[in-house]
């Protein structure tokens, strides 16, 4: 290997342990590779447009991969084919996976420089299926992502990227820092990327790519979600913590819809043990960040100790910038774990938070349609006041037995039920959750039927 | 099957043990039961009256579909109970979380 390559690489794998960065050392490995050819399109604001008139873009045959992914545990076989740099800290790899029978797919995935986003593996954004050209920005990224500001230097409308018959497109639309396009100039070398596997997409998720059906509704929901628009941030994280439940799952859209057709225990369900498998991935970054945070801490104060004992000034003054950068390192030391620890808590949180949320939807909805049914209920009120012949009808309804009015009523509700059953499958599917002792509820109970049974009194009184 | 269950209590973040679950089921079943029945009642004309006097030997059946055919807005008679009585459990579900 070359010296200045393997000084990048190097300085990649310093980076990656310090676990801050992840895309920008992948990027300037390419960037320094001699095998791999970079195609700058410049920003579409800086250019001229006479000399541009369709814009800065550029068009490359994917012939070469610049790394293979191959797992020996599955028949799926995964090219690196591209990778497109949108300024220095989100980049999107063109991956071609590609099964035993020879079906060939091609996808666009997402990395950014967050190693805890996504457990460090690039997001799918979309298949390239050669007729349809994947837009890139920065609230697509955002949105996919699930968190503001995690797409640093890309623009609202970064690049159109598209793949037709193994040529890649690749159009800067009106980007500020530009797109850089790596690919493979050569024949027959590969890179030896050594971090190619979290460019693709897991073996599961890859082969349910080349299943024809699956593939077409994977990138109708791609789109579904790129037309929405998550102002708050509620939604926002709503998204992602709903967007994570088909990841935990098998990063399987089907089982995303299906939980979204669930009630909201299920949800909670599922959420929550989202937010457990995140935590327990979570958990060894935890301890290395508290164990550097301790290191940080004790170097501090081992420093501090030493400048107590320093004997003339300029031995103090030594002594006390090392103080200083020890305390530099000791907040910056801090602050990761800190992030990292937030970050962790927030997941729970955000469990009950999305539960809460969903329980008042559901609740409101209710109450909707409580004031929906008085609406009509006194119009048909209003519709029967001028009827004279109600107190006819009474007397004759009179000498029905009461049991069989218990009955025709009876019946109605059933209708009614299997009505409503047959339409709502949420009822059928929520887990066993366990129940605590309810004094005050059983209270509220009390008051609640006391409640009901004197508006049924009233309303036999006034009969 | 009730229509009032604990699931559905639990979607409303009511959490209540499986007696009290039967008790509110069996009174909200009662209760929606009398107003499915003020309402049909009210709806019928004197001879569909005498009519529904005469079919206490009629099956289950015989009588939904007679009720169907006859009583107008059926449907949407129940429906609107199951409605207003879900919607005032939902009210009352905040006072049973600030209680």
């Amino acid at each position: 290997m070359p010296i200045e390559q393997l000084e990048h690489s190097n300085q990649a794998q310093d980076n990656s342990l310090s676990g801050e960065i992840m895309v920008t050392p992948e990027l300037e490995m390419l960037r320094h590779n001699p095998v791999i050819d970079s195609s700058e399109l410049f920003s579409a604001r800086k250019m001229n447009s006479s000399e541009y008139p369709e814009g800065p873009n550029v068009k490359i045959n994917l012939s070469t991969p610049i790394e293979s992914a191959v797992s020996s545990r599955s028949d799926v076989e995964q090219d690196l084919m591209a990778v497109i740099s949108l300024g220095e800290s989100v980049a999107l790899g063109v991956v071609k996976g590609k099964d035993s029978a020879g079906k060939e797919v091609s996808y666009v995935s997402l990395l950014n420089n967050d190693p805890e986003d996504n457990g460090g593996r690039a997001r799918l954004i979309g298949v390239l299926s050669g007729d349809t050209p994947i837009s890139i920005g920065r609230q697509k990224i955002e949105q996919l992502v699930g968190r503001k500001g995690c797409a640093p230097g890309v623009s609202g409308e970064h690049c159109t990227i598209d793949l037709k018959n193994g040529i890649l497109s690749v159009q800067d639309e009106a980007s500020l820092n530009g797109t850089t396009v790596f690919t493979n100039a050569t024949k027959n070398t590969t890179v030896g990327l050594p971090n190619v596997r979290m460019w693709s997409q897991p073996s599961s998720e890859t082969k349910q790519l080349l299943r024809p059906d699956d593939k077409n509704s994977d990138t109708m929901t791609l789109k579904t979600e790129s037309n929405e628009s998550p102002e708050t941030s509620e939604l926002a994280k709503d998204n992602e913590a709903r967007y994570t439940d088909a990841q935990i799952l098998g990063k399987s859209f089907r089982v995303r819809r299906a939980v979204q057709e669930t009630g909201t225990q299920s949800i909670k369900a599922w959420q929550g043990l989202k937010a457990k498998v995140h935590n327990t991935i979570d958990a060894p970054g935890k301890i290395v960040k508290q164990f550097a945070y301790n290191r940080a801490k004790s170097s501090h104060e081992r420093r501090e100790a030493r400048l107590k004992t320093a004997t003339n000034m300029r031995l103090q003054q030594k002594r006390l910038i090392a103080v200083e950068k020890a305390k530099s390192k000791l907040e910056q030391r801090e602050n990761i774990l800190n992030s990292h620890t937030g970050r962790m808590n927030q997941r729970v949180s955000l469990v009950s938070e999305n539960a809460n949320r969903r329980r008042q939807e559901y609740i409101d909805d209710l109450k909707s349609r409580k004031q929906t049914a008085l609406a009509r209920k006194a119009v048909r009120e209003q519709l029967r006041q001028d009827n004279a012949t109600r107190r006819e009808t009474r007397s004759i309804l009179a000498e029905i037995p009461r049991y069989q009015l218990d009955r025709v009523g009876q019946i109605a509700i059933l209708a009614e039920t299997s009505r409503r059953l047959s339409t709502h499958s949420q009822t059928t599917e929520s887990p066993t959750l366990s129940n605590r002792p309810e004094q005050e509820h059983a209270k509220n109970l009390e008051l609640l039927l006391k409640q009901v049974l004197n508006e049924t009194h009233e309303s036999e009184d006034q009969e | 099957m009730a229509l009032l269950n604990k699931e559905l209590l639990k979607e409303l973040g009511i959490n209540l043990s499986d007696e009290d679950v039967e008790l509110l089921s069996e009174h909200f079943d009662t209760t929606l039961r009398a107003r499915v029945i003020e309402e049909i009642v009210q709806e019928l004309s004197p001879e569909q009256a005498s009519l529904l006097a005469t079919m206490q030997s009629a099956s289950d059946e015989e009588l939904l579909n007679w009720l169907k055919s006859n009583v107008l807005d059926f449907n949407d008679i129940v429906s609107d109970e199951v409605d207003i009585l879900l919607g005032e459990l939902a009210e009352n579900s905040e006072s049973f979380n600030k209680g």
